[in-house]
């Protein structure tokens, strides 16, 4: 299969799983919807099995760590500084009235979350290191 | 000299077109395996190829 054809293919799955969401929300059918992107899923990572075309190499994954990486910072930044203005303005308590509790839980769980993001960063950091020899004793 | 489109160079080394543009363009520099599979695919060395150019100095 050509990289054109399974783009194509990507574009079909795309728009059936944008309609059956519709029709899960409609008819209130979340099993539907769940079915259909495993399904969906499946049939993309198929589809990439046929492909004969070489869609990905270094230069593409290099790309993309780099892309994640950015994206985990910036991210990660404008969560931090969202969960702390949250978690501040909502112990001023006047602020936003009744609000003020789910305001200071919602950003105490988003600042949770953010912390998480932080651990497992730092884990796959150190199994990479692992993975690439970074660790163990020198030769003497 | 070796007739061979970049398409032809990215299929062999197992790499996309872009790729090769890229190094071509001096934008991406590659790894010391494809540089390896692309010398190895012109029959010369490495140097003969791909030019070191320290870019701290």
């Amino acid at each position: 299969m050509k990289q054109y054809t399974y783009f194509l293919l990507l574009g079909v799955i795309a728009v059936l799983e944008v309609g059956i969401f519709f029709w899960s929300v409609e008819n209130l059918e979340p099993l539907v919807m769940t079915g259909a992107v495993i399904i969906g899923v499946l049939a993309a990572w198929i589809s990439r099995q046929m492909v004969d075309d070489v869609i990905t190499d270094e230069r593409s994954h290099l790309i993309t760590e780099k892309a994640s990486l950015r994206t985990l910072q910036v991210m990660g930044i404008t969560l931090f500084s969202y969960a702390l203005g949250g978690v501040v303005i909502s112990i001023g308590g006047e602020t936003f009235g009744p609000f003020s509790y789910q305001i200071a839980r919602f950003s105490f769980l988003l600042m949770f979350i953010v912390f998480l993001m932080i651990i497992v960063y730092i884990l796959f950091i150190s199994w990479y290191e692992r993975k690439f020899g970074a660790g163990g004793e020198d030769e003497e | 000299m070796h007739d061979l489109t970049q398409e032809d160079l990215a299929r062999d080394v197992g790499v996309t077109r872009q790729t090769i543009l890229a190094i071509e363009k001096g934008k991406y520099d590659p790894s010391l395996e494809l540089a390896f599979k692309m010398a190895r695919r012109f029959h010369v060395t490495i140097e003969e190829i791909f030019v070191f150019e320290d870019s701290s100095l």
